[in-house]
């Protein structure tokens, strides 16, 4: 083997440093999980003494997390649902079609990438109020929807604009619809942009905590992130049975993640390169 | 006969390009729909809303500028934007510099570099609320980090909990999180990195650090702008991880606009004030984008 240079040896000084910031609590957590609260409090770093694997059951339980795993995934389902199909709407007719205003619209619908949940917060608890819609999680989907429609037509008509004019010309002449151009040929050929775009919006409904706690009250219609804050706000002086309960919403993720992990970084990729 | 066929013909083409208008309107009807309501009827909204004491209930007021004249007297607001400036001022020179010395490392491949890479991102797909308490947890005194350092017999202070301290708490927790973000974008920037180049310096004789500093930095310069401008705009609007870290606390020392914005709204039922600090927030995220773009442009032209 290659003998390492000095500048490379306290680079890969700097890579395991960075890796053992990450991985300690990621390990401690777990570790912390199988404890018993006496075995944390006399011995908060080391090993547990006896493994309670009771601590997972018990954490389930008293969290609720089936209902909250439960809501996410429906809200995670609609809004993927719909981001989608809206969004590839809007950028084939952006994109595949030429018309006054194309530009205009462009712009309009991308400019929104500026306009964070935050800044609308107040008026969209308004609106929920006046339509009777908190704790409907099918209205919280369409809001998330709204908010990732600009950075979806913005990646989606760039990918949609480079299917070549030529398959579409000959798709007519063999008198293809245009909805046959949208289904048959542009979606199929776009479909890396769309799995990113979806990559990423599945990524922000599942961390999505301030505009689901200003919408969800009702314990049974929590998405995790408010679930999972109102469960730890509550057994904060329980620890253990906090991680085991981090460790379970944790781990299916973590899978996720490793099994995509191309997909997830390129997906991130795009959405910020692009915008 | 001849003029039968152009007409019929015209006729054909006008009924096309009918046909195609009733097309563009039916793709674009839904995502107008969803987000004319959805996103730019609120923001219209918001505006409005920041001209009116308005407390929740039926009765709104209409008090001109009077919520904005209000905000800029009050201490609580003037805190809040300059925490945000700050925790804005304070992660620029921290991630930017880590993160884009950790890609190129990366990029080097040295060592084990797709196990660092796995690591790097895995924290940003972990749900905040769960990294803001387990961070809150390692900080306590009695478990974690605290426990370990009363142990070696050294006096420990949660700096979560101590007001000049907790702000660089809660940016501890936004490294330790979203810093793999960055790791990702500066990689992918620099797998565009001219290959030839940076061989012909070799031979030359450069060293690694002139590398580093003559062609790597100078090259990538315009992702440095694109990541600088994401993380500037995710420190503007910083919820998550101060909201479960600190609540803004203690004594508001880490009330940053967002949960200055909730807290009005949704704590004191405030929502003319609230509104205001949504308009205010709105402007500045516009004003930056605006010269983000300007500084970008001057980059790449």
């Amino acid at each position: 083997m290659r003998k390492l240079s000095g500048v490379e040896r306290v680079g890969k000084f700097l890579l395991y440093l960075h890796t053992m910031l990450l991985l300690v609590p990621l390990v401690w957590i777990t570790i912390t999980a199988f404890k018993s609260l006496e075995d944390l409090f006399t011995n908060p770093m080391g090993l547990p003494k006896v493994w309670h694997f009771e601590n997972f059951i018990q954490a389930i339980r008293v969290s609720n997390l089936h209902i909250y795993i439960k809501n996410t995934l429906f809200v995670e389902i609609v809004t993927l649902g719909c981001v989608l199909l809206v969004a590839t709407f809007v950028s084939f007719a952006l994109s595949r079609f030429n018309f006054r205003f194309k530009d205009g619209l462009y712009i309009f619908f991308t400019a929104g990438y500026m306009i964070s949940l935050h800044s609308v917060l107040i008026p969209l608890y308004e609106i929920a109020r006046n339509l009777h819609a908190f704790d409907n999680l099918f209205f919280l989907s369409l809001v998330y929807s709204a908010f990732e429609i600009p950075f979806s037509v913005l990646i989606l008509t760039s990918f949609m604009s480079q299917v070549p004019k030529e398959i579409e010309e000959s798709a007519i002449i063999d008198g293809c619809s245009y909805w046959g151009i949208y289904s048959k040929i542009v979606i199929p050929l776009s479909k890396d942009g769309i799995i990113a775009v979806a990559t990423l919006v599945a990524l922000h409904v599942w961390n999505e905590l301030l505009l689901a706690l200003v919408f969800l009250n009702k314990s049974s219609s929590r998405t995790l992130p408010v679930g999972m804050r109102g469960f730890f706000a509550e057994y904060i002086s329980q620890p253990t049975l906090l991680f085991a309960a981090a460790l379970t919403v944790s781990i299916p993720i973590m899978i996720i993640y490793s099994l995509l992990q191309e997909r997830f970084v390129q997906g991130i990729t795009l959405g910020a390169l692009k915008g | 006969m001849k003029t039968d066929f152009y007409l019929k013909n015209k006729n054909k083409k006008v009924s096309w390009r009918k046909n195609q208008w009733k097309w563009v309107v039916l793709f674009l009807i839904p995502g107008m729909a969803l987000y004319c309501s959805l996103v730019i009827y609120p923001v219209i909204e918001a505006f409005r809303l920041s001209l009116f004491h308005w407390y929740g209930g039926e009765e709104k007021l209409f008090v001109g500028l009077n919520n904005f004249r209000t905000l800029f007297t009050s201490e609580i607001f003037k805190s809040s934007l300059w925490v945000t400036i700050k925790y804005m001022l304070i992660n620029l020179p921290l991630q930017i510099p880590v993160s884009y010395v950790l890609a190129y490392l990366l990029y080097k491949k040295i060592g084990p570099f797709r196990f660092f890479r796995f690591v790097f991102f895995l924290p940003c797909v972990l749900l905040s609320v769960v990294v803001g308490y387990t961070l809150n947890i390692l900080f306590t005194p009695w478990f974690g980090i605290g426990a370990v350092l009363k142990g070696l017999g050294i006096k420990y202070v949660n700096p979560l909990a101590e007001p000049r301290l907790a702000i660089y708490g809660v940016i501890f927790g936004d490294y330790w999180q979203w810093l793999g973000i960055k790791i990702v974008l500066f990689y992918a920037g620099f797998q565009d990195l001219p290959v030839e180049i940076l061989e012909a310096a070799t031979i030359d004789g450069a060293s690694e650090l002139q590398k580093f500093f003559r062609i790597v930095i100078p090259l990538s310069w315009h992702t440095v702008t694109t990541v600088t401008a994401l993380l500037l705009m995710g420190s503007l609007r910083v919820f998550d991880l101060v909201f479960i870290m600190t609540g803004g606390g203690p004594n508001h020392a880490t009330e940053t606009l967002s949960i200055h914005l909730f807290n009005l709204a949704f704590d004191q039922m405030d929502f003319g004030s609230g509104s205001a600090v949504a308009v205010i927030l709105f402007l500045l995220s516009l004003t930056l984008t605006i010269v983000l773009r300007r500084v970008m442009q001057r980059f790449f032209n």
